[in-house]
């Protein structure tokens, strides 16, 4: 079921988002155009309009991006399960887990997408044959460099950063539903109060963090002195302990959105 | 026209007469029980004390004014907000999976997305739940001129209701659960929609309407349940109050329920 419930998420996401990633690269393109042929380099007068103007179009669509990604993510959860839509979501025969989890995971998705997309874009611009071979041959010098000098550890610790990356991610997701879970427990002004719940989550999981990071510096501090240069425990261990506490937020939020959408669901 | 009614009276006539019997062999197993079910809003009691058995096979109308508390009733059924006391059994079970697969329901708002065409809202159907059946679906639109190829956006709201009717009655449910069918669809397709209610079903299955719109469904009923203020007033049959009252379930409704 859970597949069933994505396969209809992304359907009903991707219409919107992939012909703006369209776009995206298409005006990447028509960049790229422009300063290969070298159009650009003797801008004058009339001449330069269209390049300003491609130029321009590409900013707005990369802003349009991440807005229309971000606005689809939450739109997606308030109006299919909240709205009127939530009618038909929530009377199918599946768990409010597994529907929740089908929002998380595609809205994690599109965000990964949107981010590669854009990536991607900026490529196609600044794409040198010549020095596109040099990037590659740069990073792999970093990544032998590195192995030759920490060994595995040193690819445990991109790994780490990975999931550090990915689980902030789908945290700050999480949150995002949590908070609208919790505006829709007001019976007015829900919108609002989604707002006010958000920043009252975010105030809460900084103030643990920052209790947790003043706490444990100032007994760490002395241990790490004594520690060599060229051990990498403490960036381990700093990476570890960010995978921990990020997962245990995500688990409160999850735990939050799961509750209210099952005991406390009140749909107009 | 004239047709059109005899054939509803000749159809609920057959569906009461199999319906009572296999009433007798199924009354220990009722599907839909409510006990002593309270549900309180924010700021008001909607239903106070609700007990109820309502048994398979019988096309039931659960009747009150507005604001009487229909659609928590239903919306407790369907799992859409949990209870604050009691307990509400659907074939035994707590409203969950297990009673989502079996119960079909009509809400009173429309939840079609409006990006998609009503084939997919069919395929839709089709991946969720088991016991829907797609050519019902194709024949019912065909009948009610309705393009399956046709985007939801471009409908008008009664087109939706019909559609979305249409669904519904498409699954092989145990019960449904129809809140207002026909409140926005015009009298000439009411008719037909009644007809397709009555027609649709299997003689197990409940059909559970909520309405005020009496006069036009009496015809289709069983049973009628009046609610009011939160509390049941009367469970009846239709043909017990024709005959100890001598009187429609309409006049009844509006005697009980005079402003």
């Amino acid at each position: 079921m859970l597949g069933k419930l994505m396969k209809y998420e992304i359907k009903a996401t991707a219409r919107t988002l992939i012909p703006l990633y369209i776009a995206l690269l298409a005006f990447a393109i028509i960049n790229k155009i422009f300063i290969g042929t070298g159009l650009t380099d003797n801008l004058e007068g009339f001449g330069s309009i269209p390049f300003i103007l491609s130029i321009f179009g590409y900013g707005c669509t990369m802003a349009a991006v991440f807005i229309v990604t971000f606005f689809v993510i939450i739109q997606r959860f308030y109006k299919n399960l909240l709205g009127d839509e939530g009618y038909l979501m929530n009377t199918l025969p599946v768990t409010t887990i597994t529907n929740i989890t089908s929002k998380i995971s595609i809205a994690t998705f599109w965000n990964i997408i949107s981010g590669f997309i854009a990536v991607l874009s900026i490529i196609i611009m600044a794409f040198k044959p010549d020095s596109f071979v040099s990037f590659f041959h740069e990073l792999f010098r970093i990544f032998s460099e590195g192995y030759t000098q920490f060994g595995v550890q040193f690819y445990i610790l991109i790994l780490e950063i990975i999931i550090v990356c990915l689980i902030s991610l789908v945290k700050s997701l999480t949150m995002i539903y949590a908070s609208i879970s919790i505006g829709h427990l007001f019976s007015k002004h829900r919108i609002l109060s989604s707002f006010g719940a958000f920043i009252v989550l975010n105030l809460i999981e900084s103030l643990i963090s920052s209790v947790i990071v003043i706490g444990t510096s100032l007994t760490l501090k002395s241990t790490f002195e004594n520690m060599h240069i060229e051990s990498l425990w403490p960036v381990h261990s700093l990476l570890i302990f960010t995978i921990l506490f990020n997962l245990v937020f995500f688990v409160a939020f999850f735990i939050i959105t799961n509750y209210i959408l099952k005991n406390k669901l009140n749909l107009e | 026209m004239n047709n059109d009614e005899n054939k509803i009276l000749s159809d609920s006539t057959e569906t009461i007469t199999t319906s009572s019997s296999t009433n007798s062999r199924m009354d220990n197993n009722p599907i839909l029980e409510c006990k002593n079910l309270f549900k309180t809003y924010a700021n008001s009691e909607a239903l106070k004390g609700i007990d109820l058995t309502i048994n398979r096979g019988r096309i039931v109308g659960l009747l009150g004014p507005n604001g009487s508390g229909k659609s928590t009733l239903i919306k407790l059924a369907n799992g859409l907000l949990t209870p604050t006391s009691g307990e509400i059994l659907i074939a035994g079970n707590k409203p969950g999976i297990e009673t989502k697969k079996i119960v079909s329901y009509l809400p009173e708002r429309t939840y079609l997305n409006d990006w998609m065409k009503v084939s997919d809202m069919i395929n839709f159907f089709k991946d969720f739940y088991d016991n829907f059946n797609p050519d019902k679906a194709y024949e019912m639109l065909q009948k009610l001129n309705i393009n399956p190829n046709d985007k939801l956006k471009t409908m008008s709201k009664g087109t939706k209701e019909k559609v979305q009717l249409i669904l519904v009655m498409s699954r092989e449910a145990d019960l449904y659960l129809l809140d207002e069918p026909i409140a926005g669809v015009d009298p000439a397709a009411r008719d037909y929609i009644l007809n397709t209610i009555i027609t649709n079903y299997n003689e197990n299955a409940t059909i559970i309407i909520s309405t005020h719109l009496i006069s036009d469904i009496e015809r289709v009923l069983d049973d009628v349940v009046f609610i009011s203020y939160g509390k049941i007033f009367l469970t009846k049959s239709v043909d017990e109050i024709r005959e100890t009252e001598g009187k429609s379930v309409d006049t009844l409704f509006r005697e009980v329920f005079r402003c």
